[in-house]
């Protein structure tokens, strides 16, 4: 119908994300299990442990790019979820 | 840390602005309102340490704060040590998860914090993770530091990580054989070469496994991530078009406007649209 006014969809990029790291970002389209890293999580939740008991601890994580650094911080942000803690991220 | 940088304290400053929830709109004497909320967490002498920490977020502070009396370098020194010590008063409150990452893209006065706070932890209920690629030379050593390198990946867990992706579906040996030498137990390598074959159309389900539908291409795995998403995006042509031109006309585009300019059909365009959100290139 000429002149009459109908919707038009707008499409678009709808700016960046609120995720707070790359690999949020990356990821927001689905995610396998980690895969072959148990040693490293337990080693990690260890050290949560001990810093909890007010023996702070460091941990040095290495690797190529693919390897899964952030996928580990991921796992270990997710296993942490249910204790009440603060997270500081950069 | 989402991106490189190198000016000073950039990721400490993203943090800063993303935590205390500035909005674009606010005022200066907002963001100091939420700033000085953010520091109460952490000190109890929020009115000393606020305008250092609203230089280093490029607030004007008005008549609220006199101006700091300050060289550059004891500016520098006392901000470290306030940013250290927020973490520092946070810890008091409950155990604190410290994520770090990619550090390799560091600027040299972050890396000033992070020493200071490494060199603090022991006494503190915190529990700082650094992340880094191997070429970042990390000088940190002390018996509360724990260096971990993340190896790559056996064949059989490659072969998990497939497995997983084609949801329990077999893939032809000769697939199989390729992702194993592609991909050299690189878990994103695995993850974004089974996604790409799978999407290419080289495969069809019979039962319980997939056949090859024709001989099998040399397969190669994209440089970087950003070869890797062009390559998926070359197994949606003509879809990559719409994506391209979609991106060449901005943020935000109507169907109309692309319409005209792609030359597609009516009907095309739509799939090709609805294709883009499906493989999660588009929003929508």
């Amino acid at each position: 119908m000429k002149g009459v006014p109908t919707p038009i969809p707008v499409y678009g990029v709808r700016g960046e994300s609120a995720a707070e790291s790359r690999f949020e970002a990356a990821i927001a389209t689905g995610l396998t299990p980690l895969v072959g890293r148990d040693e490293e999580i337990s080693l990690v939740l260890r050290r949560w442990a001990q810093a909890k008991a007010g023996e702070g601890q460091v941990v040095l994580l290495a690797g190529e790019p693919g390897i899964g650094k952030s996928r580990l911080t991921q796992t270990i942000r997710e296993r942490l979820a249910a204790e009440p803690h603060l997270r500081l991220q950069y | 840390m989402p991106y490189y940088t190198n000016s000073a304290f950039s990721p400490i400053i993203a943090q800063l602005e993303r935590v205390a929830r500035f909005a674009r709109e606010d005022t200066p004497a907002q963001k100091l309102d939420k700033l000085e909320a953010l520091l109460a967490q952490g000190t109890a002498q929020v009115a000393e340490v606020a305008p250092l920490f609203a230089a280093l977020l490029s607030i004007p502070t008005g008549d609220c704060y006199p101006p700091l009396p300050l060289s550059p370098e004891r500016q520098k020194a006392q901000t470290i040590a306030a940013l250290v010590d927020q973490v520092v008063g946070l810890s008091r409150r409950q155990p604190v998860l410290c994520l770090v990452e990619d550090v390799h893209w560091c600027d040299p006065t972050t890396l000033d914090v992070l020493d200071q706070l490494v060199s603090q932890v022991p006494e503190l209920r915190v529990l700082v993770i650094i992340t880094y690629r191997p070429e970042f030379a990390a000088a940190w050593t002390a018996s509360h530091i724990t260096a971990l390198t993340l190896t790559r990946l056996s064949r059989a867990q490659v072969i998990t990580i497939v497995t997983q992706l084609t949801t329990g579906r077999a893939l032809p040996t000769e697939v199989l054989a390729q992702i194993l030498a592609r991909t050299d137990g690189i878990p994103l390598f695995v993850e974004e070469l089974t996604k790409a074959i799978l999407e290419a159309g080289l495969l069809r389900e019979v039962g319980e496994h997939y056949a090859l539908t024709g001989p099998l291409p040399p397969l190669a795995i994209p440089a970087t991530l950003q070869d890797s998403l062009m390559a998926r995006l070359d197994r949606l042509a003509p879809v990559k078009e719409v994506a391209q031109l979609g991106a060449a006309l901005g943020r935000e585009f109507s169907y109309e406007f692309l319409a005209a300019m792609a030359l597609l059909g009516d009907q095309e365009l739509q799939e090709a649209l609805e294709q883009l959100v499906r493989a999660g290139l588009r929003t929508g």
